[in-house]
């Protein structure tokens, strides 16, 4: 009881001290004692999260949910890029302002409609939402790494399936503006195994820094039919990393390890970085049985490039 | 042994010639070891006539002071007992180049482990920078001007001084000015990138506080400018240092002790490296360093009987700062921290004890103890360096300590000494901590290694001087034998970073290395206006494997006659090295050929009124041989034939 009015305290303060004042969704003042709703610690966790000034709502895609509930989607700085974008969704109950702990977001479906062409593709996602972090189950996480950008006449469309214990809501696609990367930074790339068509997408790494970092990608394979959204190979690779500095006679640090499976489909390394500016990870996949299935061994033509 | 400031609270007084240690007398009383050029030679040119000194030349200016054929790393250099550190991780800045000549009365010399008990980490030996203070017995008023000029590369020196003393309260202060274009070699051809500018302000205050006691400061300014460095790939655009401090110093009539000073310091070192003036620049880079020193000590003297007692507590805190960004054409920059925030706290502890053990022979003996500890502040420089050091602390700690002992006989003719030692030290910033810092010399990056262990060396020392007549002979030698002694190994497994280095060293402590040093002075009064120098040395280096070490100089020879006629005083010298057949060749260090120069210079001492003046005038290289030395920073050329001449003025 104390603790609960001594969070709705820290509440008022934050609210008060919170730099966007743009923001629709009025913070609750009071916590809502509601089964389906988020504790005092969760709602403060899940708030300072969605409010950290890394992320930011993408308004398009707002739902409701049977008009009792508000869905909102969040990306890093409200926008989205080719390459890997981490999406992130909150349930809120329209009644009492309250965080929805049990709520899922599945049939994500990115779709590019390639107007010119008269072609539909979808892109590596994945299909349906976790819970981001324990300890806040109010947030829910997925990704979409998006295989080209939007230009005038090509444009991308989001779908989704949000549910409750009880309802859901379908969201019909709704348009979205995918940019372009920055120049020096290249963070999706495909390779070709017979018909098959693999992508290989490097999760955010503009999170690194200087010294020994953890290096995390996905590796999905193109659905057919291509509308399907892609989703994460089923076969075991190897992704062997070299990283060199194209701009300083190809200088390399040591002590780099490849990428392997883990039990969640991503794959996890370890990167190490002497110093900021322009790497160029060489890249050389390798199957289970250790066959080279893209990329060389010496500075492959395959590569990810990474400017921190 | 040491001067010490007994008696009076003037400066340093003499109290008896001591053979370990050598004195340049900077100031204006003619000194038997000063540059012959007088007031306007610059520090390095008054270092150069120390029997144990030899200088690295990157350029013409910022030489880097070799003692016992031990660079900067194995050497102690302190500015009046306070500790400096200089701030550029390719050596462009010796502490020495932050003051003027105008700045010092003196520059002692101790060889080796003994003496000093201010000198941290000094195995070769420690060099300390008097300063010249007018004190409170001097002339009521003094001033001095000097001017000079040297034709090869338009050399232009102006100093002006003015010194108040009173009873109880003194200032001394002055200004300097130095200005060089570009150096000729021998034969003409102009060695690019050589210039120089430089600006000295100082001033010194006294009061006297009683019978007793006194309060002392220091304050100086000194700034270089478009420095070049003809040796190395970039120049320097501004190296800038104040150097500030305060003492109290009391003079007992007690039984015991008999004086005692503390003194609390601060300085600040920036030095800002530029690339801009080179042609063909691949990647422009930002090399900026920064140095900053705060730190007291407190030196007793005392005399009980035949002991002469010296006590020597210190405490210095250093922070050191390095970083590099650079810029490739139409990428993002790319940055690197070079020397991670280093903050150094170090303290310690000093004893000497010179005992007159009966009138012919003395025995001196010294000790040191001093605990640091060493702490990266830069987040990114720790875990840049963790990349190559996985699980590398970010705190370390080290305990270092010497001691050593010597033991003086003379007799009516002759004057023998012999002593040992034994010395650790810590490993420096760069070191230890450095990372990818790029080395002209051998084309290699050296990255620091923060596991290194303390480098020892043991020390025996003999000389012995006699006189026959009118001649004097002196031999004098020392040998070092290192354990762990510090080095760059090279790490095949690493890739440079540098564009067009050969590869990566990574210091390490090889097992044991030698170091050694032989030299004999001849002097001979032919007739009493007439006498005869000569002076021949011999160094050699060894590594664990036998191999030789660089930088270790061959057999130099200096010969010169001097004349005195009046006021008149004239000098011929001819100096060379022979071939360098010992060279460092696993180091990258290329041979040099044997070479010879002569040189001619006079000086005429006369006075206006109550002005004393001094003109001096000389040809340095008299035949304009081409030539470099083993301590040129590859290989670059020394002067030509160069005209100098200078006048100085005492009202």
């Amino acid at each position: 009881m104390i603790i609960n009015t001594f969070v709705s305290l820290l509440f008022v303060i934050f609210t008060l001290s919170a730099c966007d004042s743009k923001e629709e969704n009025v913070v609750p003042i009071t916590i809502p004692t509601d089964v389906e709703c988020c504790s005092a610690e969760e709602t403060f966790l899940a708030y300072t999260f969605l409010h950290n000034g890394y992320l930011k709502e993408i308004e398009s895609l707002r739902d409701t949910i049977d008009g009792k509930y508000a869905l909102s989607v969040y990306s890093r700085s409200g926008k989205l890029h080719v390459g890997y974008n981490d999406i992130f969704f909150a349930l809120t109950k329209i009644s009492n302002q309250g965080y929805v702990r049990d709520f899922s977001v599945t049939e994500i479906t990115p779709l590019m409609n390639m107007s010119a062409m008269g072609m539909k593709h979808s892109t590596p996602t994945a299909s349906e939402s976790t819970t981001y972090d324990e300890s806040f189950p109010a947030v829910q996480h997925a990704w979409v790494s998006f295989v080209m950008s939007s230009t005038e006449n090509d444009y991308w469309e989001l779908s989704y399936k949000a549910s409750t214990k009880n309802q859901s809501t379908i969201h019909e696609n709704s348009q979205l503006e995918v940019n372009a990367i920055a120049a020096g930074q290249a963070w999706l790339k495909s390779f070709k195994v017979g018909n098959d068509t693999y992508y290989l997408s490097l999760v955010n790494p503009t999170d690194w820094q200087t010294g020994r970092n953890t290096i995390q990608a996905y590796v999905s394979k193109k659905s057919s039919p291509a509308t399907t959204p892609y989703a994460l190979a089923s076969e075991t690779f190897t992704i062997e990393i070299d990283p060199r500095m194209p701009d300083m006679s190809n200088h390399t640090s040591p002590d780099n390890t490849p990428l392997t499976k883990q039990a969640d489909g991503s794959y996890q390394g370890n990167i190490n970085l002497t110093m900021t500016g322009l790497w160029r990870i060489h890249l050389t996949v390798k199957d289970a049985e250790g066959n080279i299935v893209a990329g060389e061994e010496e500075l492959s033509s395959l590569y990810w490039d990474v400017t921190i | 042994m040491l001067l010490l400031a007994f008696g009076l609270l003037n400066d340093t007084t003499t109290t008896k010639p001591q053979q370990l240690d050598e004195v340049a007398v900077v100031s204006r009383s003619q000194g038997s070891k000063r540059s012959i050029k007088g007031n306007v030679a610059s520090i390095d040119e008054h270092l150069k006539e120390l029997n144990h000194v030899s200088l690295v030349r990157r350029g013409s200016y910022a030489w880097e002071p070799v003692v016992n054929s031990m660079q900067t790393e194995r050497i102690s250099i302190t500015i009046d007992g306070m500790k400096i550190f200089y701030a550029c991780t390719d050596k462009m800045d010796p502490v020495t180049s932050y003051v003027e000549s105008g700045n010092l009365q003196s520059i002692l010399l101790n060889s080796g482990l003994n003496g000093n008990p201010q000198a941290t980490g000094n195995i070769g030996g420690s060099l300390d920078l008097k300063l010249r203070r007018a004190g409170f017995d001097g002339d009521d008023f003094h001033m001095g001007v000097d001017a000079g000029y040297e034709s090869n590369g338009n050399l232009q020196v102006y100093g002006a001084d003015a010194a108040v003393s009173k009873k109880s309260f003194y200032t001394n202060g002055g200004v300097s000015y130095r200005h060089a274009g570009n150096y000729k070699e021998g034969g003409g051809r102009e060695i690019l990138f050589s210039q120089f500018q430089k600006v000295n302000a100082y001033d010194n205050l006294g009061f006297r506080l009683s019978e007793q006691d006194a309060i002392e400061s220091t304050f100086i300014y000194d700034r270089a400018t478009n420095v070049g460095y003809p040796a190395l790939n970039m120049d320097v655009a501004k190296a800038e240092a104040f150097i500030t401090s305060l003492s109290y110093k009391r003079h007992l009539e007690e039984k015991l002790v008999q004086s005692w000073e503390t003194k609390a310091y601060y300085n600040h070192i920036t030095h800002v490296m530029d690339d801009t003036q080179r042609p063909n620049v691949q990647i422009h880079m930002d090399m900026p360093g920064e140095s900053w020193t705060t730190g007291l000590y407190s030196l007793v003297g005392a005399q009980k009987g035949i002991h002469k007692l010296t006590g020597n507590y210190d405490l210095y805190y250093n922070r050191l700062f390095a970083d590099m960004t650079m810029y490739p054409g139409g990428a993002a920059p790319m940055y690197m921290v070079t020397w991670p925030d280093v903050g150094t706290l170090n303290t310690g502890l000093a004893l000497n004890d010179y005992i007159q053990l009966g009138k012919a022979h003395a025995v001196n003996v010294s000790a040191k103890l001093a605990w640091q500890q060493q702490r990266l502040n830069s987040q990114e420089g720790y875990q840049a360096l963790s990349v190559f050091f996985p699980g590398m602390k970010q705190q370390y700690h080290q305990l270092t300590g010497r001691i050593a002992a010597n033991y003086q006989l003379s007799t009516l003719n002759s004057q023998f000494s012999i002593g040992m030692g034994w010395g650790n030290r810590a490993p420096t910033v760069t070191e230890a901590y450095g990372y990818y810092l790029n080395n002209t010399f051998d084309q290699y990056d050296y990255i620091g290694n923060p596991h290194l262990k303390n480098e020892s060396a043991i020390e025996l020392n003999g000389s012995y001087q006699f006189k026959i007549q009118n001649s004097k002979f002196k031999i004098d030698c020392n040998a070092f034998f290192f354990s762990d002694y510090i080095i760059g190994l090279f790490e095949p497994r690493l890739s440079a970073m540098t564009v067009a280095a050969e590869g990566v060293k990574v210091y390490g402590n090889i097992p044991h290395a030698t170091i050694a040093n032989f030299s004999l002075t001849y002097g001979w009064d032919v007739l009493p206006w007439l006498k005869w120098n000569t002076r021949l040395g011999y160094s050699l280096g060894r590594d664990n494997e036998g191999e030789p070490l660089p930088l270790i100089s061959p057999f130099a020879y200096t010969t010169n006659l001097n004349v005195r006629l009046g006021r008149l005083w004239g000098k011929v010298e001819l100096q060379g090295n022979a071939r360098q057949s010992n060279f460092g060749r696993k180091y990258g260090e290329m041979p040099t050929a044997a070479w010879a120069i002569v040189n001619l210079s006079a000086n005429y001492h006369f006075s206006i009124f109550t002005s004393q003046l001094t003109l001096r005038a000389g040809i340095e290289n008299l035949l304009d041989k081409r030539y470099t030395s083993y301590a040129d920073w590859c290989d670059i050329p020394q002067k030509g034939r160069n005209i100098y001449m200078n006048l100085s003025v005492e009202l």
